[in-house]
């Protein structure tokens, strides 16, 4: 069985003269949450597309669950469940008749697998009454549910939280994560970056049809060689004035109450400009109240990558 | 395949409105047709010929409210997208509804025939063995043709609302004007309105028509809309 659950090389769609993808290397480890992060119309849900075979790459190739695709479709997709933009039901059914429509579709299990997945997206309640009454978060909690009713090794899921409560999208994270730790996989396609930061173990960055960068989120938010470091000091003005001087300072700016230093490239680790900065700082009697590495989130270096492309 | 084939069905009997309508319109016909014979007692009253010939017209009435039903159902609604994405073949997932159509439209027809016969009897003279036979055939047919052509006219386009109109002017008012034309000669014969009444035996233009040559009439029309709903739902990206 491969380590991967889904593998792309050179995957490209145009659509007339319009590229949606230009040449997507993806992998994705199995048993992980995997973020597909890009801004809207950067070619996510066409690639969600092609995956399920709803449309048909012009170029590259595509393997799901070990299977080549589009040759071993049914088999690729028997234990995948998806999500394609918003879940769509037969509005005059209930929840639960929609679901054994789809499981209609898949093995005979499925049938017997419709009462559980509703008790796990917490919708057994409900599930008796005409989907024309669901509110726009129940239908993505529907939507998951039909993706359950094949015990899926993979879950693709485009933009899922759109329409759920803060509540209702803590309740979806810890879902993912659960059944991660069920050691499926979840493809998570999304442009809330905050989202995949705190749901996926893996990401990749997507824009304009391209992958601009993909690993762990550890390593996405890594990836820049620029450092800079918070100090809350007072006075911040003598303060900035002193670290301007440093030679491992680039800049030194005023910054919410503070001073946002910028190391200069090829400054010494952290620890030894630190040691070196509040040396300083002390000798010419500036009071130090906090010194802090700045994080760089996966929003940061999402919109270093894409402004970059468009500056490009 | 089977269980593809429940689940439409299950599709279109929950459409409360749509079978109602469909009902009153196949039941009510006959309520109507010897309920006037009894009060106005003509020559003719309660004949059983008469009402196969109502009930042929009103089989392409329901076979196309129930076939374009069935055909947009999915597609119209989002759905299709998600049942593909199942890995299903998309060759089943479209001919699961014309079973599905056929089980809700056969079924109706079946019955208002049964109980035109048996009115029939009560009423006037009782039909023959061969006459249920030929009129049964004759309304079931027209029923199955319309509700096939319909599933494979609303996968084509999509739209379920349109292809029912069209399928219902074509036969309520087209056929029946065109099937006039003595200009078109026998090209007529190629009208399914006038191929399927060669099963009940019809006199005039039809009367020269083989029934096997009837019967292929009825299965090219029924395999050219198929075929094209197939082509669309087998290629489309969605």
């Amino acid at each position: 069985m491969t380590s991967l659950a889904i593998e792309t090389h050179g995957l490209g769609k145009r659509f007339g003269a319009h590229t949606a993808l230009e040449s997507i290397d993806l992998e994705v480890p199995r048993g992980s949450a995997f973020g597909f992060l890009g801004r809207n119309g950067a070619g996510k849900t066409t690639l969600v597309r092609l995956l399920l075979g709803l449309a048909k790459p012009t170029s590259g190739t595509m393997r799901l669950l070990g299977h080549d695709l589009p040759r071993d479709r049914a088999k690729a997709l028997a234990r995948v469940g998806a999500i394609v933009e918003e879940p769509r039901f037969h509005p005059h059914l209930t929840g639960r008749e929609n679901l054994h429509v789809h499981a209609a579709a898949r093995d005979r299990a499925a049938h017997g697998r419709v009462a559980g997945a509703l008790e796990r997206v917490g919708l057994a309640a409900r599930a008796d009454d005409p989907v024309k009454g669901y509110s726009l978060g129940m239908r993505q909690r529907l939507g998951i549910a039909r993706c359950l009713l094949c015990d899926p090794e993979l879950l693709i899921l485009d933009e899922p939280v759109n329409g759920l409560d803060p509540a209702g999208i803590l309740e979806f994270r810890n879902l993912v994560r659960s059944l991660v730790g069920e050691g499926r996989t979840v493809l998570l396609s999304s442009h809330l970056l905050d989202e995949v930061e705190k749901t996926c173990d893996f990401a990749a960055i997507v824009d304009s049809g391209r992958v601009m960068a993909q690993g762990t989120i550890e390593e996405l938010t890594s990836i820049s060689d620029e450092r800079t470091i918070d100090i809350v000091a007072a006075p911040t003005v003598k303060a900035a004035g002193v670290l301007a001087g440093v030679p491992a300072i680039a800049s030194a700016i005023e910054h919410d109450g503070g001073i946002r230093a910028t190391l200069a490239p090829g400054a010494p680790r952290d620890a030894d400009v630190v040691t070196t900065l509040l040396r300083r700082l002390l000798a010419e009697g500036i009071a130090i109240e906090r010194v802090t590495p700045v994080t760089r989130s996966l929003e940061d270096q999402f919109l270093s990558m894409t402004t970059r492309l468009e500056n490009a | 395949m089977l269980r593809l084939v429940e689940a439409d069905l299950l599709k279109l009997r929950r459409r409360r409105g749509m079978v109602a309508v469909v009902a009153a319109i196949v039941f009510g016909a006959v309520a109507i047709y010897y309920g006037v014979g009894v009060i106005v007692d003509a020559g003719d009253a309660g004949n059983f010929d008469s009402a196969i010939g109502v009930l042929a017209l009103l089989a392409s009435v329901a076979g196309a409210v129930i076939g374009a039903t069935a055909g947009g159902a999915d597609i119209e609604s989002g759905v299709f997208r998600d049942l593909v994405a199942t890995g299903r073949s998309r060759t089943a997932l479209f001919f699961s509804r014309v079973p599905a159509s056929w089980a809700l439209v056969l079924g109706m027809l079946a019955i208002a025939v049964a109980a035109s016969a048996g009115l029939s009897a009560v009423i006037a003279d009782a039909p023959s063995a061969g006459d249920i036979a030929r009129g049964a055939a004759t309304v079931l047919v027209s029923g199955a043709l319309t509700a096939a052509v319909c599933v494979g006219l609303a996968a084509l386009t999509g739209r379920s609302g349109p292809v029912m109109g069209l399928a219902l002017a074509f036969q309520l008012g087209v056929a029946p004007l065109v099937a006039q034309l003595d200009v078109l000669g026998d090209a007529r014969l190629a009208i399914p309105a006038v191929a399927i009444a060669r099963f009940d035996g019809a006199e005039g233009l039809v009367a020269s028509l083989p029934l096997l040559a009837a019967i292929a009439i009825v299965l090219a029309w029924a395999a050219a809309a198929l075929g094209a709903g197939l082509w669309r739902s087998r290629t489309q990206e969605i």
